[in-house]
C-alpha cells in the first residue's frame, strides 16, 4: 500500500473504534469493548509498521483545503523522521495502556465510554503528529485537549475530577490563545503556515509595519507566543498547575495522556518549529524549562500521593525536554521524549497496579511491604525508576546523558560567566532531586519498614535466580515431576494483565532497543537521523552516578526519618515546616492564581451561599475592583432589558400566529375533513341493502348521465 | 369450401383455448368420479392453467404486429390479447396457490367455475365482435354468480342474488345497446369498416348514448360507478382467494374491451368516460373512508382504482393506453397481495374487522412492514410500483390537457390527486392499527411465518418493480395496439 492509504485506514479504524464503542452503551458487548479496542490497536500497529520511510527524505501529501484570496492553506500530511517515531510510539504505548485498562476498569460502568475516548485520543494524537501545517496542527491540538478533558473528568460524579477537568481545560485555553497569536504572527512574517515553508528565503521583510520591532524581534515574539501554547500543553512555568490535578482521571489514562503522549505534544511542536527558534527565544525557553524542572522536582520530593510524585516528575522531565529544545539539541530532546514515554508510562501503570492492589489508597505512607506481595510490579518499577534516574543499562541513561551533554556544551559555549551556565546547573540539580524522590518513593512503597532493603533485594533476587536456574536444569533434565518447573509454570500462569503490560514497558525501557552499547549515547541509532553536537563530555555519567549515590544515601535515611515521624505523629516546626508546606503546594502558584482571578472576577451578588457571602463581606468586597461591578450594572440594566424586550415582542408575535394557525388553518382543515366524512357517510347509508332501490338508483344515474350528455352536447 | 378451410385454420390458431375447453370437460369427468375432498381437481386445474399459460406464451412465435383475424372476424388475435391472457392466467395461478397455502377445502366445482371464467375472459380478450363480447361476458358473469353462491351461507346467497340482479340488469342494458348498434350499423363487428361507414350517417349524440348503454356491461365487470352497488356485499361474503381473483381478472379484460372500443374511434367517448371516472373516484373513496371491514374497504377502493385505470383509456391525439395497461400490470401484484394480506390478517386476528388488527404488527414486525408496503402501493406512494403506475396515468392526463386545450383534464388531474390524498387515510389505517395501536388482547393465533414469507414476495416485487421498472415498461410497450 502507498503511505497515503495506510495513513487513511489507520486513522479511520481509530475513528470507527470511537464511534463503535460509544454505540455499545447498552449492549451486552460492552464488556468486550476493551478487547475490541486492543484489536484496533494491534491493527493500527501493523498498519503503521508497513509505513517505511527512507530516513533521508520526507514524504508529504497535500489536499486543497482553504482558499482565502491569494492565500492557500492545504490539508497536508507530512511524514519525516520526527513524525514516524511519534506515530509508532503513540500506538505502542496506547496498546499497553489499553491492555492494562481492560483489567483496571473491568467493573466500571462506563468502560465502553473510556475506551471510546482512548481511541478518539489516539486518532487526534496521530492527526497532530501528521499535521503538515500550523493550522491543521492547531485543530488536532484542540482535539487532544478535549480528549484530555473528557478523560480527566471520566468519573464525572466525583467533584474533584470535574473541577480538575475544567481547570485543565481552561488553562489549556489560555495557552491556545497564545498559540493562536503566535500562528498569526508567523503567518504575517512568512505568508504561509506550512512547516516546510519556515525558511529564511520565505521571510517577508517588508510586509509588516511595526516601527520598533526588527524582523528578528518579531520572530522571537512569535516563537515565544507559540511557546505560550507549549507551556500550557506541556505544563511549563507558569502554566504547569493543571497537570498534578489531572491525576484525578483513571490511572491508565494518566499514563497515556498526561505522562507519555499528549503532554509531549508541546515538545513535538517546538521540534517542528526548531529551525526558526532565534537564539534569544531559545535562551528564554531553555531557562524556563530548566527552572520548571527544578521547581517541579523540589515539589515532587515532598508529595505523599504516589501519582502526584509521578506527575511532578513528569513536569520536571518535560522541563528537561523543553530546555533541550531551547538549546537546539533537537535529537537529544526527542530521544529523551521517546525513552521518557516508555518508562514514565511504565511507572504510571505500576502505580495503577499498586493502587488497585491497595484498594484505591494513594497515600504512600500507608503502603510498604509490597515487595513480596507484587514482585513483578516491583521489578518493573525498579527498571523504570532506574531509567528515570539515569542508571546504566537503561534507556534513560543514554537519553539523559545526551541531553546533559548538550546542556553543558550549550552552557559553556560562551564562557563560564554567561547566564547560559544556569541551564546545565539547574539540570544537574534536577538530576540529583530526581534520584532523591525516586529512591524515596521506592522505599516508601515497596520496602519493609525498618529493615535493610539491600538484603531484601539481594535475597529476593537470589531466590528468583536460583529458582530460575533450577527450573532451567530441570527442563534440561526433562524432569517433569520436579518442583522447579512447576515454579516457572506457576510464575507464568500467575502473570496477570497488569504484570504483562508493566513488564512490556519495562523491557522497552532498557538500553538494547536503542543502542548496542549501554554506556555511551554515541552509538544510539536514534540520534543518527537527527543533527547532533560534536563535543562529548565523558565526565557527565560519572557526575550523575556520584549524585545518585549521594542522593541514595541521603534519601534512604531521610525517608525512614519521615516515616518514623509519621507513625509517631510528630510535626515539623518553624522554617522547616514552612518550606515543606511551600514545596508541597508547589510554591503557592496555584493559590496565587486563584486569588488574583478571584479579585478580578468575583462580584458581590453572584455568591448565593450564606457562608461565602459572610466571608466575602469582610474580606473581598473591599478589595474587589470596581470594574467588575460596573460591567455587571451595564449588563443587567441595559443588555438584559433589551433582550427581555425583544423576547416579549417575539412571544406576543408567536401568540398571534398560533391563534391564526389554530383558528383559521386548522379549522379549515378540520371542516374539510369532517365534510368529507359526512359525505362518505351519506353515500354509505344510501346503500342500505334494498336491492330494488339499488337497481332504481342505477337506472336513475344512467338516465342522469344520458341527460347530462344530451345537455352538454 | 373456403369457409370450412377458414374454420380449420382458425381452429389451429386457438390452441390455448382448445386446451382449456378439453381440459374443463375432462375436469368435469374427474369431479364426477372422485370422492369429496379429493385433491385431484386442484392438481388437474393447476396443470391445466400452467399448460394454458405456456401455450399462450410460446405457441405464437411468429405473430404479425397487426394480429390475425380468425373465424371470419369473430376473433382477433394480437399481442395485446396475448398479454391480457397471460395476466389473467397468472392471476389464476396466484388464486390456486393462495387457496392451497391457506388450506381452503374447495369443492371441485369451484375450480371448474374459475376455469370457465378464464375461458370467457380469454375469448373476451381477443374480440371486437358484439356477440362474442356478450357471450363471453355472460359466461364470466354466470360463473361468477355461482362462485359467490357456493359457500352455502345466507350471506353468500344474498350477495349472489344481488350480484345476479345487477348483472342481469347490466346485461339487459348492454344487449339493448348492442341491438341498437346492429340496427344502425348492419354488422356486429365494431372494428369493421362497414360498421364505421354505416353509423357515420347518425348524430354523434345518439352514437355516444348507445355506446354508453353498450359499455354498461363492461363497467359492471370492472366495477365502475354507477354499476358498483354489488361490490361491497360480494367482496365481504366471498372467500378471499376467489374475490382476489374476481377483483383482478374481469377488471383487466373489461378495461381491454373498453380500450378496444375507444381505439375503434367511431365516436368520441371522453365525456362519458370522464363522468364515469369522476363518479367512481368520489364514490369509491368516500365510501371506503367509513369502512371498518378490511374486505369491504378493499371493495370500495377497487371502485376508485377502476376510476384511476379508466383515466388511462381516455382518448387523446396520441393515446396508446400505455398508462392503463401498465396500471393493470402493476394492479395484479398490488390487489392480489392486498387480499393475501387480508387473508393472513384474518387468520391471525380471527376476523376482517380492522379493530381486531391492533398490535399484530408489533408482535410480528415482518408482517407489519409488509402491510405498510402493500398499502403504500395501493395509495401510490414511492418506493412502490403503485407510484409508477399513478405517475404514468397522471402524466398521460397532462399530455392530453396540453394537446386538447381543455380545462376538464386539468380538473381531473387535481381531482385525482385529491382523491389519492384521501385514500391515504383509509389505506394506511390498516398498518396504523397493526403497528401503532396497542392490542388489548393477545392475537388468537400464532403468526404464520411461512405465509408471511410468501407475502413478502408480493411486497418485494412491488419495491423491486419500482426500482427497476424496465421489465414492466418494456413488456407493456411491446404489446400496445
Amino acid at each position: 500500500m502507498n503511505p497515503e492509504s495506510i495513513i487513511f485506514y489507520n486513522l479511520f479504524i481509530y475513528l470507527v473504534g470511537f464511534v463503535l464503542l460509544l454505540s455499545l452503551n447498552n449492549s451486552v458487548f460492552k464488556q468486550l469493548s476493551g478487547w475490541i479496542s486492543i484489536v484496533i490497536s494491534v491493527l493500527g500497529i501493523i498498519f503503521s509498521s508497513s509505513l517505511q520511510v527512507p530516513s533521508t527524505e520526507n514524504f508529504s501529501i497535500s489536499y486543497n483545503w482553504l482558499h482565502l484570496g491569494d492565500t492557500h492553506i492545504n490539508f497536508k500530511i507530512l511524514i519525516d523522521n520526527q513524525t514516524y517515531f511519534m506515530y509508532i510510539l503513540v500506538q505502542i504505548i496506547a496498546f499497553f495502556v489499553k491492555l492494562f485498562s481492560t483489567k483496571y476498569l473491568e467493573h466500571d460502568d462506563g468502560i465502553n465510554r473510556y475506551f471510546a475516548f482512548l481511541n478518539l485520543f489516539v486518532f487526534s494524537m496521530l492527526g497532530l503528529v501528521l499535521a503538515g501545517n500550523l493550522l491543521q496542527l492547531y485543530l488536532f491540538w484542540e482535539l487532544v485537549g478535549f480528549c484530555s478533558y473528557l478523560l480527566i473528568g471520566f468519573w464525572y460524579t466525583k467533584k474533584a475530577a470535574n473541577s480538575a477537568a475544567i481547570k485543565a481545560f481552561l488553562i489549556n485555553r489560555l495557552g491556545d490563545a497564545f498559540l493562536m497569536v503566535g500562528i498569526f504572527i508567523l503567518f504575517l512574517i512568512y505568508g504561509n503556515l506550512d512547516f516546510d515553508a519556515f525558511t529564511p528565503e520565505n521571510l517577508n521583510k517588508s510586509a509588516f509595519g511595526f516601527p520598533f520591532l526588527t524582523i528578528e524581534g518579531l520572530q522571537t515574539l512569535a516563537v515565544l507566543m507559540v511557546f505560550g501554547g507549549v507551556a500550557a500543553k506541556s505544563a511549563q512555568l507558569p502554566l504547569q498547575i493543571w497537570l498534578p490535578d489531572a491525576m484525578e482521571g483513571p490511572t491508565p489514562a494518566s499514563a497515556l495522556i498526561h505522562a507519555a503522549t499528549m503532554v509531549v505534544a508541546g515538545v513535538f511542536l517546538l521540534g517542528r518549529i526548531s529551525p526558526i527558534i532565534t537564539p534569544d527565544a531559545g535562551l528564554v525557553i531553555a531557562l524556563i524549562g530548566g527552572l520548571t524542572s527544578v521547581l517541579a522536582a523540589i515539589s515532587a520530593v515532598f508529595q505523599y500521593d504516589i501519582k502526584k510524585v509521578l506527575a511532578y516528575s513528569t513536569i520536571s522531565q518535560l522541563g528537561f525536554m523543553v530546555a533541550g529544545m531551547g538549546m537546539g539539541a533537537v535529537g537529544a530532546s526527542f530521544f529523551h521524549l521517546t525513552t521518557h514515554a516508555f518508562f514514565k508510562a511504565g511507572l504510571f501503570l505500576c502505580a495503577g497496579a499498586i493502587i488497585n492492589y491497595m484498594h484505591h489508597e494513594q497515600d504512600m505512607r500507608k503502603m510498604g511491604n509490597l515487595l513480596l506481595k507484587i514482585p513483578v510490579v516491583f521489578y518493573a518499577y525498579l527498571i523504570c525508576a532506574a531509567s528515570l534516574i539515569g542508571l546504566p543499562f537503561t534507556s534513560g541513561f543514554l537519553s539523559k546523558d545526551s541531553l546533559l551533554n548538550a546542556a553543558v556544551a550549550f552552557g559553556t559555549k560562551d564562557g563560564y560567566t554567561n547566564i547560559k551556565i544556569l541551564v546545565p546547573f539547574m539540570m544537574g540539580i534536577t538530576s540529583f532531586l530526581t534520584s532523591f524522590y525516586m529512591v524515596r518513593q521506592l522505599v516508601m512503597v515497596f520496602f519493609q519498614r525498618q529493615e535493610s532493603p539491600v538484603d531484601k533485594i539481594i535475597s529476593s533476587t537470589k531466590r528468583t535466580f536460583d529458582g530460575a536456574i533450577k527450573s532451567f536444569q530441570d527442563i534440561l533434565n526433562a524432569d517433569n515431576e520436579s518442583l522447579g518447573e512447576e515454579k516457572v509454570i506457576n510464575f507464568v500462569r500467575n502473570l496477570g494483565v497488569f504484570d504483562v503490560s508493566v513488564l512490556g514497558l519495562a523491557i522497552c525501557s532498557t538500553w538494547f532497543l536503542f543502542s548496542s552499547n549501554p554506556f555511551s549515547f554515541e552509538e544510539v541509532w536514534f540520534l543518527e537521523v537527527f543533527p547532533k553536537d560534536e563535543t562529548h563530555f565523558p565526565w557527565i555519567p560519572l557526575a550523575v552516578g556520584f549524585l545518585f549515590i549521594v542522593a541514595l544515601l541521603i534519601s534512604y535515611n531521610a525517608t525512614y526519618e519521615e516515616l518514623r515521624r509519621y507513625y509517631l505523629g510528630e510535626r515539623k516546626s518553624g522554617w522547616q515546616r514552612n518550606i515543606f508546606r511551600m514545596a508541597k503546594s508547589h510554591f503557592y502558584i496555584d493559590s496565587f492564581y486563584k486569588k488574583t482571578f478571584f479579585l478580578l472576577i468575583k462580584s458581590n451578588q453572584s455568591i448565593d451561599s450564606q457562608k461565602y457571602s459572610n466571608e466575602i463581606k469582610t474580606s473581598t468586597i473591599t478589595k474587589s475592583l470596581e470594574i467588575s461591578n460596573f460591567f455587571q450594572k451595564i449588563e443587567s440594566n441595559y443588555v438584559d432589558k433589551l433582550i427581555k424586550k425583544i423576547s416579549t415582542l417575539v412571544i406576543s408575535l408567536s401568540e398571534y400566529s398560533s391563534k391564526i394557525d389554530d383558528k383559521i388553518v386548522d379549522g379549515l382543515v378540520l371542516k374539510i375533513s369532517f365534510g368529507l366524512k359526512n359525505l362518505g357517510n351519506n353515500i354509505r347509508k344510501s346503500q342500505s341493502g334494498q336491492i330494488q332501490l339499488y337497481v332504481l338508483g342505477m337506472a336513475i344515474i344512467i338516465l342522469f348521465i344520458v341527460l347530462v350528455k344530451i345537455i352538454i352536447f | 369450401m373456403t369457409e370450412l378451410l377458414e374454420i380449420l385454420t382458425s381452429s389451429q390458431n386457438i390452441l390455448p383455448e382448445w386446451i382449456l375447453i378439453i381440459g374443463i370437460l375432462f375436469l368435469v369427468v374427474i369431479i364426477s368420479f372422485q370422492k369429496d375432498g379429493s385433491k385431484w381437481p386442484y392438481r388437474f386445474s393447476f396443470l391445466l392453467v400452467l399448460s394454458y399459460t405456456f401455450s399462450a406464451s410460446y405457441y405464437y412465435e411468429n405473430l404479425p404486429n397487426e394480429g390475425i383475424k380468425l373465424f371470419g372476424d369473430l376473433l382477433i388475435l394480437d399481442k395485446t390479447s396475448l398479454f391480457f391472457k397471460q395476466l389473467v392466467a397468472l392471476s389464476t395461478i396466484v388464486f390456486l396457490i393462495h387457496s392451497r397455502l391457506f388450506k381452503y377445502k374447495f369443492d371441485g366445482e369451484i375450480y371448474f367455475l374459475v376455469l370457465c371464467i378464464l375461458l370467457g375472459l380469454s375469448f373476451l380478450a381477443m374480440t371486437t365482435n358484439f356477440l362474442v363480447i356478450y357471450v363471453s361476458i355472460e359466461l364470466v358473469s354466470i360463473s361468477s354468480y355461482v362462485l359467490v353462491a357456493t359457500k352455502n351461507d345466507k350471506k353468500n346467497f344474498e350477495a349472489a342474488i344481488k350480484y345476479l340482479i345487477f348483472g342481469a340488469t347490466s346485461s339487459a342494458i348492454m344487449l339493448y345497446g348492442i341491438s341498437l348498434f346492429y340496427g344502425i350499423g348492419h354488422t356486429l363487428n365494431f372494428a369493421d369498416s362497414v360498421f364505421f361507414k354505416s353509423i357515420a350517417t347518425n348524430s354523434a349524440l345518439i352514437i355516444q348514448i348507445i355506446t354508453f348503454l353498450f359499455l354498461a356491461g363492461l363497467f359492471f365487470k370492472i366495477a365502475a360507478a354507477p354499476f358498483q352497488s354489488w361490490v361491497p356485499d360480494v367482496y365481504e361474503a366471498t372467500s378471499t382467494p376467489i374475490i382476489s381473483f374476481l377483483s383482478f381478472a374481469p377488471k383487466a379484460v373489461g378495461v381491454l374491451v373498453v380500450a378496444r372500443v375507444v381505439q375503434a374511434n367511431f365516436v368520441n367517448l371522453n365525456m362519458v368516460l370522464l363522468l364515469i371516472i369522476f363518479i367512481s373516484l368520489i364514490v369509491g373513496n368516500l365510501a371506503a373512508l367509513w369502512q371498518t371491514n378490511l374486505k369491504r374497504m378493499l371493495g370500495y377502493s377497487g371502485i376508485a382504482q377502476a376510476g384511476f385505470i379508466l383515466i388511462g383509456v381516455l382518448k387523446g391525439p396520441q393515446t396508446d393506453f400505455y398508462g392503463a395497461f401498465f396500471y393493470i400490470l402493476t394492479y395484479l401484484p398490488i390487489t392480489m397481495g392486498a387480499f393475501f394480506l387480508a387473508d393472513l390478517l384474518k387468520k391471525q386476528a380471527g376476523s376482517d374487522e380492522m379493530e381486531d388488527f391492533k398490535g399484530i404488527g408489533q408482535k410480528n414486525i415482518f408482517l407489519g412492514l409488509n402491510a405498510v408496503i402493500i398499502m403504500m402501493a395501493l395509495v401510490g406512494l414511492p418506493p412502490t410500483v403503485g407510484f409508477m403506475a399513478k405517475l404514468m396515468v397522471f402524466s398521460s392526463i397532462i399530455n392530453m390537457g396540453e394537446d386538447m386545450h381543455s380545462s376538464a383534464y386539468y380538473g381531473l388531474l387535481i381531482f385525482g390527486l385529491l382523491n389519492a390524498a384521501i385514500s391515504i387515510y383509509y389505506y394506511l389505517k390498516v398498518p396504523y392499527f397493526m403497528l401503532i395501536k396497542k392490542s388489548y388482547n393477545q392475537p388468537r393465533y400464532n403468526p404464520d411465518f411461512f405465509l408471511t414469507v410468501v407475502l413478502t414476495y408480493f411486497s418485494i416485487a412491488l419495491v423491486v418493480f419500482f426500482l427497476y421498472p424496465d421489465f414492466g415498461t418494456e413488456w407493456v410497450r411491446k404489446v400496445l395496439f
